[in-house]
């Protein structure tokens, strides 16, 4: 993957991992980068979603194929790649629990393929408790009330997880991961 | 003695090539405009008029459009609302010329732009390829590409297609320097539209859309209508004959429009040969359409919420579309958000001017970013008739989405995929976008190939679709589209080439017809081309395949009389395949097992 390539243009060795050619300019065809290495960001749990989204409006007013209308056909095809390819990666590294699970799946642990089952009894009582509150809720006090008390469960999980990252504990941020998609999709749910 | 026009040499530092117009069709009106230099225009037909009536007026072989229409005595017997049309099926056939012959809403489309574009040019005195198309932001992926397909077709090269919101958006953003949250409520004649977007120096982001495609000034046409005709003459609309009944509907049109400048009037209106002076006063109006308008504010609230945006954080409502004008929008807006409210640009032409600005920026390298979103979920239908999402809505766009199938039966060679676009659970209660089959996969035991297939919306929102059995490499380009098989890419690609190599208007658009008709028909053929090696004698498959050959080499070329000829000859060649095929009641065109897939 690091090895030297041609600029399908003029011919020059290029950055592997580069967008642009060094040597006259043009759009390259996109090479395979993950996720974090698109915004040139370092792989870890929490990141600075200012910096995230500064890197993200930056490439794209590169790399929109707003700017080459009427460029060749080669340079409009490479630009769409690369623009559709930032857009998916800017969602997902947005959302913490799809963030996690870049993460975990370069480690071997796959949440779509997993099931969804949770890892231990506890966590599982942790969501049905709060789940019932969920349903019990019916007014619009009551429901800001919950919809707090998730937001802060979500913060405790977020601190947790990251810790179990810095740990490299795969498999316990793993499950702790699950937790946090049942948590979200609560939060949705209530607001 | 021969003077140099000086002035003439020195304007010409813009070529005719690099002009790209804004333009706006609309259910009611189209407008067109353009930015020259650093003056935008708005383009006016030969009455002198900005906002062109999207109608048209069949009479005998003559087609008369816009605000010529209006003149004529026959006008209630014109076409109305076209753009209403894309919402269903835009290339099915149920409408008639004037010479009784069935035509589709693309066909009545393209009448429109080819109308528009030749009084533009007229106007400006230039030749005029290149547009920018503005469409309803919660148009779907068919109307999409129908309302493209129509303009392709009139000659013009639509080098973008943006959403009417958006397109209003930008031009608030770049005429009145408008930075911060904007929500642009975008209320037409035929469609509703609403916009959440965050404006800031160079960059114009959509947080989000929704809407409904069928909801705008026409409703509240009939809806006025109905209540005058049942308050006064104790009527319902099904007892008026077709005519009565549209010439009210466009009274209505009137008295509604004059309701937005005076509180109450007396009118004269006469039904079924009674003549009756009725007071219309504004309440009486507002009464009538009230349900709809409280529908446009759900549908805001609703987007608000799921942006989790609170209202406070709004900067304004920017007010789009005729149908703003009507006080009870104004009113409605401010009980429910108490936010400012923008509509210093005429909201009849602020989404053409938006375009202009971004056509201008196209064609001289994009200054401003606009990222948009697509309005609907895509997804395909899985077992039990049910919608997998794939890519969901309110997602920026350009995105591509790959997902890999497998089979469910030992030795299944081919898969079929239903694409779908809605928020509904179930397939049925969503829009079919096409259905595409994957043939040629290995026999292997169920479960075992992997199949990936690649969902590609690009940036005019349209879905490219393909698919690779990743044991075989078999790759299938897939492009969900009109019945006849033919993408955009190909169309944009004849288009311009056609451009370049025509001597004049009519010959451009002989050529785009003829060859865009020639590529569907190739594709028709080259899909059922296993059946026609199979059923047809020897002679009959080599001179088809002659003629495939031979208006595959006139498709490089520029003689619309050529194609069409081979177009007859290659017809001629396979119709007695075609009556092969009717008689043997074929049930699926690949003629092999196909299965619903399985994730
Ligand atoms: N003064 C007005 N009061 C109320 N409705 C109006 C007024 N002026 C125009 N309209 C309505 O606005 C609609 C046309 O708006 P427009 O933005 O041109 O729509 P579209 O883009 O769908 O063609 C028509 O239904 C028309 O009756
Ligand atoms: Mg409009
Ligand atoms: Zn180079």
């Amino acid at each position: 993957m690091n090895s030297k390539e041609n600029c399908w243009n003029c011919k020059s060795i290029v950055k592997s991992k580069g967008f642009f050619c060094d040597h006259c300019g043009v759009i390259q065809k996109p090479s395979y980068l993950d996720e974090f290495e698109i915004f040139g960001l370092k792989k870890e749990f929490l990141i600075d979603l200012n910096v995230l989204e500064d890197k993200y409006l930056e490439l794209q007013s590169k790399l929109h194929p707003d700017k080459f209308v009427n460029s060749s056909q080669n340079e409009k095809d490479f630009s769409n790649e690369h623009s559709s390819r930032i857009n998916e990666s800017y969602k997902l590294l947005k959302n913490n629990v799809s963030r996690a699970n870049i993460i975990l799946k370069s480690n071997g642990y796959d949440l779509e393929k997993e099931s969804k089952t949770f890892g231990d009894e506890k966590m599982l009582e942790d969501i049905m408790d709060l789940q019932s509150k969920c349903m019990l809720a019916e007014n619009e006090i009551s429901k800001k009330k919950i919809g707090n008390e998730i937001k802060e469960v979500i913060d405790e999980t977020i601190n947790e997880l990251n810790l179990l990252f810095k740990k490299k504990s795969w498999k316990e941020a793993y499950n702790l991961n699950v937790k946090l998609s049942y948590l979200e999709k609560m939060k949705n749910n209530i607001s | 003695m021969n003077l140099i026009n000086i002035e003439e040499a020195n304007n010409k530092n813009e070529t005719d090539e690099d002009i790209c117009i804004g333009l706006d069709f609309g259910t009611t009106n189209s407008v067109c405009a353009v930015k020259i230099g650093k003056k935008t225009i708005y383009l006016e037909d030969k009455n002198g008029k900005k906002l062109i009536p999207s109608i048209v007026l069949y009479d005998g072989e003559k087609k008369i459009i816009g605000n010529d229409a209006v003149k004529e005595k026959k006008f209630l017997k014109s076409i109305f609302s076209i753009k209403r049309y894309f919402n269903k099926n835009p290339e099915k056939k149920v409408f008639l010329d004037g010479q009784n012959i069935n035509i589709s809403a693309i066909d009545i489309a393209k009448e429109i732009f080819t109308y528009l574009k030749y009084s533009s040019e007229n106007f400006l005195k230039k030749e005029l390829n290149n547009c920018v198309l503005t469409v309803p932001a919660y148009f779907d992926e068919r109307a999409r590409t129908g309302i493209m397909k129509a303009a392709f077709m009139s000659g013009l090269n639509v080098k973008r297609l943006i959403n009417e919101p958006t397109s209003a958006a930008f031009a608030y953003g770049l005429e009145k320097n408008k930075r911060g949250n904007y929500f642009v409520y975008d209320l037409g004649g035929g469609t509703f539209d609403v916009s959440l977007l965050k404006l800031s120096d160079g960059i114009f982001k959509v947080i989000g859309t929704s809407g409904d495609p069928n909801l705008g000034g026409d409703d509240f046409d009939d809806l006025f209508a109905n209540k005058l005709l049942n308050n006064f003459f104790n009527l319902s609309m099904s007892k008026l004959a077709e005519e009565e009944k549209l010439s009210l509907i466009k009274k209505c049109k009137f008295l509604k429009e004059r309701l937005s400048k005076e509180d109450e009037f007396f009118e004269e209106i006469k039904v079924k040969g009674l003549v009756k002076k009725i007071k219309i006063n504004r309440t009486f109006f507002n009464e009538a359409i009230e349900n709809l308008l409280d529908r446009t504010i759900e549908i805001s609230d609703n987007l608000l919420k799921e942006s989790e945006l609170p209202v406070e954080n709004i900067d304004g409502f920017i007010l789009v579309g005729g149908s703003t004008r009507i006080k009870l929008v104004e009113e409605k807006i401010l009980k429910r958000f108490d936010v400012k409210i923008f509509n210093d640009i005429d909201p009849d032409l602020v989404v053409s001017h938006g375009a202009a600005l971004h056509g201008y920026e196209l064609m001289n390298g994009a200054k401003n970013l606009l990222l948009d979103v697509t309005p609907l979920s895509l997804g395909i239908e899985t077992m039990g008739g049910l919608m997998e999402k794939i890519i969901s809505r309110n997602t920026t766009i350009p995105i591509v989405k790959e997902q890999t199938f497998t089979t469910h039966e030992n030795g299944q060679t081919a898969i079929k995929i239903t694409i779908l676009q809605g928020e509904r659970e179930t397939s049925k209660n969503n829009r079919t976008l096409g259905k595409f089959i994957l043939s040629g996969i290995e026999p292997k035991s169920a479960g075992i190939p992997r199949i990936k297939v690649v969902f590609a919306l690009d940036v005019d929102g349209i879905l490219f679709v393909s698919a690779v059995d990743e044991s075989t490499g078999e790759e299938k380009h897939v492009v969900v589209k009109t019945d006849d098989g033919l993408n955009i890419k190909d169309m944009r690609d004849i288009v311009e080439s056609s451009i370049k190599n025509a001597k004049d208007d009519m010959q451009k658009r002989m050529l785009i017809e003829s060859k865009i008709k020639a590529k569907g028909f190739l594709n028709e053929i080259d899909a059922v081309k296993k059946d026609i090696d199979t059923l047809c004698s020897k002679k009959d498959i080599e001179k088809i395949n002659k003629f495939i050959k031979m208006l595959k080499d006139e498709l490089e070329k520029f003689d619309a009389d050529k194609i069409n000829d081979l177009i007859e000859k290659l017809n001629e060649s396979t119709k007695s395949f075609a009556q092969m095929r009717i008689d043997e009641k074929f049930s699926s065109i690949v003629g092999e097992k196909t299965d619903l897939l399985e994730k």
